[in-house]
């Protein structure tokens, strides 16, 4: 598992640990089943708070991406068979999503540039995943 | 799931027939006496006395327990080799079990001559063992090579070393990690040193000493739980072990001269997994045949197993430039 954090970044540090996890699992770079270092370890390796490392596991654990137990380490969790209902999608990215397009609106993309632009990141996803 | 052996089960002949000697040899001299001496003075002479099955279970127990050790260890030797070689390990089973063999045969005879003196049949034993070892030796010699094809895929690790080397040209903290943790070490650090300390519990009225002895053995196996685990950040490459984190090796980036991937063979090479040392270099792996041989710009040389060494070997290539 490779992480970094990028003090340019405005997002939170926890943000990016998670991000850069959930990355790693879509492209099949950490498995199912896979270890994770404990939260203390990997606060020790990037010089952060073992809080923030704590939150960034807690948060992909509530989104089923992640098992621990106390006294274990965190694994990566099987990934779902069946796509997630339309309710759970909303309520997971729905809100987002309507940001994202808000603001390539007003970054003046057209609703084909928008689709065009959603397009060309799947398919740098599919083929990072390969 | 069906394994498939690539070592020769008929290797394993003379113990099974060491066994199965032991075995007939005493049904044929049924009924032994009940209770029968279990345990000698140097002298020979009886000093205890039990069951006469014990030592039929113990001879059984014990050849079963080395038959499948040495299965298990023949097969880890087989899918190592690159060409055949010499598989000293193949003799364990067939010396020790043929000797076992001998003590269970003479020890009947002993019982069924009613005479209770067993001075210990060195001699046999020896002859047992050797007579064993010959064959062994053939059947050894005999063994075709079979070539094993490792089903670890070679990785393509062009995105990760792009990756790396952005991340180490913007100067952000990094931290590479991976863990080695097969399910025979969990085995060895969970259920072997409970058993250690049940055992350590039923003597502790009797040799309290020896239980202490078996207690502390079955705490450091304990620490093994949790497995090798490597960390590369831009300073240092660390490997910890178990759960809390023993550090085994420090060495900082700066020390580093080159860092490479290295195929190897576990038993041949270092007679085993673990932390472990050859003529070469010092080795830390748990299972593999593959790994990352370092080499310091002092000379010291050190081995990392790894389930993916191409990856491994990519980001301490990158943090070292």
């Amino acid at each position: 598992m490779l992480l970094s954090i990028n003090d340019q970044d405005p997002r939170p540090v926890y943000v990016q640990i998670v991000n850069q996890i959930k990355e790693q699992i879509q492209r099949g770079t950490l498995k199912p089943g896979d270890e994770l270092p404990s939260v203390r370890e990997l606060s020790v390796s990037l010089g952060i708070n073992l809080h923030t490392v704590r939150r960034a596991y807690v948060v992909l654990r509530d989104q089923k991406l992640l098992v621990f137990r106390l006294g274990q380490q965190a694994k990566v969790a099987k990934l779902r068979s069946q796509p997630a209902s339309s309710e759970e999608v909303t309520a997971a990215i729905g809100e987002r999503l309507q940001e994202l397009v808000t603001e390539a609106f007003l970054l003046g993309l057209s609703p084909d540039d928008f689709r065009n632009l959603v397009n060309k990141q799947i398919d740098k996803l599919k083929e990072q995943a390969k | 799931m069906k394994i498939k052996f690539i070592h020769p089960l008929w290797t394993h002949i003379p113990a099974i027939l060491a066994l199965l000697a032991g075995v007939a040899f005493t049904l044929m001299a049924l009924p032994l006496p009940d209770p029968a001496p279990l345990h000698f003075t140097w002298g020979g002479q009886p000093d205890r006395y039990g069951s006469p099955w014990m030592s039929t279970i113990w001879q059984a127990g014990i050849s079963i327990l080395y038959i499948v050790l040495s299965i298990v260890l023949d097969e880890a030797w087989a899918r190592q080799e690159k060409r055949k070689t010499f598989n000293w390990v193949s003799l364990f089973d067939d010396v020790t079990i043929a000797a076992l063999a001998t003590v269970q045969i003479t020890y009947v005879n002993m019982l069924a001559s009613s005479n209770y003196v067993y001075p210990f049949p060195w001699v046999l034993t020896i002859i047992a063992g050797a007579l064993a070892a010959g064959i062994a030796i053939i059947l050894e010699k005999m063994r075709p090579y079979r070539h094993y094809e490792s089903a670890l895929a070679i990785e393509d690790v062009d995105q990760l070393k792009a990756e790396v080397t952005k991340i180490v040209k913007s100067g952000q903290p990094l931290v590479y990690w991976e863990v080695q943790n097969p399910v025979y070490s969990r085995v060895l650090a969970v259920v072997v040193p409970l058993l250690m300390v049940v055992v350590a519990a039923t003597a502790w009225s009797e040799v309290p000493w020896l239980s202490v002895l078996i207690a502390l053995v079955g705490i450091a196996l304990a620490l093994v739980y949790g497995g090798f685990r490597a960390v590369v950040t831009r300073e240092a490459i660390t490997v910890r072990m178990g759960m809390l984190g023993i550090r085994l090796l420090k060495l900082k980036t700066s020390d580093i001269a080159l860092a490479e991937l290295h195929s190897f063979a576990p038993l041949k090479d270092f007679g085993g997994y673990g932390i472990r040392f050859n003529r070469e270099m010092k080795a830390y792996f748990l299972k593999g045949d593959r790994g990352v041989k370092i080499t310091t710009r002092a000379g010291n040389k050190y081995l990392i197993g790894s389930d993916h060494p191409e990856r491994l070997a990519t980001v301490i290539s990158t943090v070292i430039s």
